[in-house]
């Protein structure tokens, strides 16, 4: 390692505990929140400044040497694990928030932030930051745009991309970018919006401009237990219908539930099928005659029982199970394999049960528990790593979830993101056209391809080997490559 | 009627002479933007493809062809008690909704609800080279590849040819007011301020000829309690106002003064306007009707924080929109260069170098 002359530049330029290099320093490093897939970097940089960073660029560029961004790690879909041979450039010390513009409600953060940071930031002057992942206790600010997250509340307050107002980034060659700005509008093409979501493979995020708001003067939870899966899928819908846009609207099956309630004791009815989490906010009085309107129209559609958060620590609690499902479900099966495919709301109650169909079939359970006004699923499939072809048997469940989900009209990927996990799985969503298209804009920003390569679009060539040949807008995906 | 595959056929022809096309709806925003570079442009014709493909209530979502007349798909939505929340102008029932979203002009409506491309969740378009490609889809949430749906919103054409657009609804609010007052715009950022933690349903705001008009939407307690909240001396006013200001049908825009938009933030001064001016978006957006140069609007835009564009009338055929930084400008041309690589939609109309 010593050896390497990119090594023995980098070491030039930063001091010896911002570079690490020794075997059991990169172990941390191996993988995100997607552990079962790993790869050691070459090294990893932790720059504390745009210069440095410009230093590392144009080394890295001189050498060849890719280079793979890193947050907080806890993303779940391999997209900040380490590529053979590549720097790992860990931001988690560009940590400090810049500035809070109270008069226009936004601040200016750098991207190892913590998400909840920065709403613990405001809290004192009734702002928040709205979107809010569940991992939003640890995840960074950085890796939330580059995912573009969503969250329980993005039903109504969108997504990370709608919640930025401006970015600054650094070019794989090394030029500056500011992207957006501190109006409502800025000129030319909306390149904020493609760096939302992008992985990590155009550009590197060295500041983002965040909207807050004003938190409201009033939340509530209801929480409906239905008899029946296909009942609570259905009554998403008639919420919708009705004319209410819920804060969050969220769902748990019965395996999930009970999973959450000997973990987290939030008070979940455990004879349920499933229940409905769904939180209203705004004013009081407008929170009162919503929750009277949706409390009649549940019954309706089914409810068996509802109970309304008396206050917010009830509100809290209700919550607390849900946002636990994951780690509650983690405990009474040795893995679990999360999906994120989205559908519309209209096909939540047959894709539920097919889904439940499959897990007869494959003899492996799955709890939901998910983002049901948002169409977003996350089934869990439940296995166990040490008996021989489980996880294959997971994946092949899992990669048929997806497609459902894309014939649906819906994608692999709410807001996880596709990393290296979901690489074979694009290969079901789009075309060669449009993979081309991929490919041509990524190297619009990285003409050399060494940010963060391999990951989010897969190579033609990978598609077309893993005969994903189903009729895409009614034609052949790949038509322009020899099948043998 | 889908007229999509008759498009790809003229747009790989002229690909292949590397002949400039103006993509044309119904003409209603040809003022908008430079002058197209080429004079031996083409025009291309989407206005016949044209038609809703799938609205469902109950999702929240609309797909419809580019050539579809935007007030049809309003009145549509109106009757299903739903909305696109942007609040877009309608030339006169004249616009497209493909214009619509190539322009990404958003009404009085825009601040508190979000942008034109904030609600594009799904497009198909055609490239400069006749490919046919969807991005984005059906649903709210989708990061599968690149966003290059969102994108399309503002890009005046120079990316694609739009063929079909999916957009996120919003129910219409339960009930809508409007109110004014006499007052000047300083003192209505003064007001602004004082309601910012007060939850006020605002979805309107501007100051016009020394009158501060506000509209309010939501539930009908949420109204009563923000009516309660009013100073005394607001009147209700008529809520074609808004209307009125959206469309530019207001005497204010019945002039042949260049007329400027300029985007700032809400908070920015008032009193260094140069011309006569409107103020919408409670402060955010300022029309300025000024004998000035654009490069001296540009200066004022960016001494208040924001950006100017030369909106109707004064001269197009130089930029009219800000300049780009250098690094800016020329990711722009490989994007551009990605999307169209003959160079051939609507070449000039977003920048000249475009």
């Amino acid at each position: 390692m010593q050896n390497n002359p990119f090594i023995q530049q980098l070491s030039k330029t930063l001091p010896e505990d911002r570079l690490l290099l020794k075997q059991e320093d990169l172990i941390p490093y191996e993988c995100d929140g997607l552990s079962v897939l790993r790869e050691q970097p070459l090294a990893v940089a932790i720059p504390e400044t745009e210069e440095e960073i410009l230093n590392i660029l144009e080394l890295c560029r001189q050498y060849s040497i890719a280079v793979v961004t890193r947050g907080a790690g806890t993303g779940l879909s391999g997209g900040a694990r380490p590529v053979a041979g590549a720097l790992l450039l860990s931001m988690m010390r560009f940590n400090r928030i810049l500035d809070i513009d109270e008069e226009n409600l936004s601040a200016v953060v750098e991207p190892g932030v913590r998400n909840l940071a920065i709403t613990e930031a405001v809290t004192d002057k009734g702002l928040y930051y709205a979107p809010d992942p569940s991992s939003q206790i640890a995840c960074s600010i950085g890796g939330n745009v580059a995912e573009n997250s969503g969250g329980v509340h993005c039903l109504k307050y969108g997504l990370t991309v709608h919640n930025i107002m401006a970015l600054k980034v650094i070019t794989m060659e090394g030029h500056v970018v500011s992207l957006g700005n501190n109006t409502l509008e800025a000129p030319g093409y909306d390149l904020m919006a493609i760096l939302n979501g992008s992985e990590g493979m155009l550009a590197i995020i060295t500041e983002v401009h965040v909207r807050l708001r004003v938190k409201p003067p009033s939340a509530r939870v209801m929480l409906a237990a239905f008899d029946d899966i296909e009942k609570a899928g259905d009554a998403v819908s008639a919420i919708i219908n009705a004319g209410v846009i819920p804060a969050g609207l969220e769902m748990m099956d019965a395996y999930a539930i009970s999973a959450a309630e000997d973990f987290a004791h939030a008070g979940y009815p455990l004879d349920a099928a499933a229940i409905l989490l769904c939180e209203l906010d705004g004013l009081e009085a407008e929170v009162n005659e919503h929750s009277d309107r949706l409390k009649t129209l549940l019954f309706e559609q089914g409810a068996t029982d509802i109970h309304t958060s008396k206050n917010d620590e009830e509100r809290q609690r209700f919550w607390a199970g849900r946002k636990a499902a994951f780690p509650a479900v983690g405990r009474i099966s040795p893995d679990y394999y999360v999906m994120d495919g989205t559908i519309p709301r209209a096909a939540l109650g047959s894709v539920l049960k097919q889904i439940d169909d499959w897990s007869e079939e494959y003899g492996l359970a799955v709890a939901n528990v998910f983002h049901a006004g948002d169409g977003n699923l996350h089934p869990l499939i439940l296995y166990d790593a040490s008996l021989p072809g489980e996880l294959q048997k997971a994946e092949e469940f899992g990669t048929r979830i997806l497609k459902l989900c894309v014939e649906h009209g819906g994608t692999i990927s709410g807001e996880h993101g596709v990393g290296v996990e979901k690489l074979d799985a694009m290969c079901v969503q789009f075309d060669s056209d449009e993979l081309a298209l991929f490919h041509a804009l990524k190297k619009a920003f990285d003409p050399q391809s060494l940010l963060n390569p391999g990951k989010a679009v897969p190579s033609l060539h990978r598609c077309a080997e893993l005969g994903a040949m189903h009729v895409h807008h009614g034609k052949l995906p790949f038509p322009e490559l020899e099948r043998f | 009627m889908d007229i999509s595959q008759q498009l790809q056929q003229q747009i790989i022809d002229a690909a292949q002479s590397r002949q400039a096309l103006n993509i044309i709806g119904n003409n209603s925003k040809a003022f908008y933007g430079c002058t197209i570079a080429d004079e031996n442009t083409l025009p291309l014709d989407v206005s016949e493809h044209s038609g809703i493909i799938d609205y469902q209530p109950s999702e929240l979502t609309l797909t419809a062809r580019a050539g579809t007349p935007l007030r049809k798909i309003i009145e549509l939505l109106a009757e299903h008690g739903q909305m696109l929340a942007f609040e877009p102008p309608t030339f006169d029932g004249r616009a497209s909704l493909g214009g619509c979203i190539a322009t990404a002009l958003a009404g009085p409506r825009r601040p508190w609800t979000g942008s034109v491309r904030d609600y594009v969740i799904g497009i198909r378009v055609l490239t400069g080279d006749g490919k046919d490609v969807r991005f984005g889809g059906k649903v709210m949430k989708n990061v599968a590849g690149y966003d290059l749906f969102r994108p399309m919103a503002g890009a005046l054409g120079t990316l694609g040819v739009i063929l079909d657009i999916t957009l996120k609804l919003l129910p219409l609010p339960e009930r809508e007011i409007s109110y004014g007052m006499k007052m000047d715009a300083a003192a209505m950022q003064t007001i602004l301020h004082d309601w910012r933690y007060a939850s006020m349903p605002l979805s309107a705001s501007s100051c016009y000829n020394n009158m501060f008009s506000i509209r309010l939407s939501g539930s009908a307690a949420a109204i009563d309690n923000a009516i309660s909240k009013l100073p005394e001396t607001m009147q209700e006013i008529s809520s074609d106002y808004w209307q009125n200001l959206n469309e530019h049908k207001l005497p204010f825009f019945d002039d042949p003064a260049p007329l400027y938009r300029l985007v700032v933030p809400g908070n920015a001064p008032c009193d260094q306007l140069d011309g006569e001016s409107l103020i919408d978006w409670a402060g955010a957006l300022r029309w300025i009707k000024s004998r000035s140069s654009f490069k001296e609007i540009q200066n004022l835009a960016a001494a208040l924080g924001g950006t100017a564009s030369v909106y109707r009338n004064g001269d197009h055929v130089e930029d009219v929109f800000m300049p780009l930084s250098e690094p800016l400008l020329a990711l722009h041309k490989r994007i551009k260069d990605v999307m169209d690589p003959a160079g051939i939609l609507n070449p000039g109309r977003l920048y000249r170098e475009l």
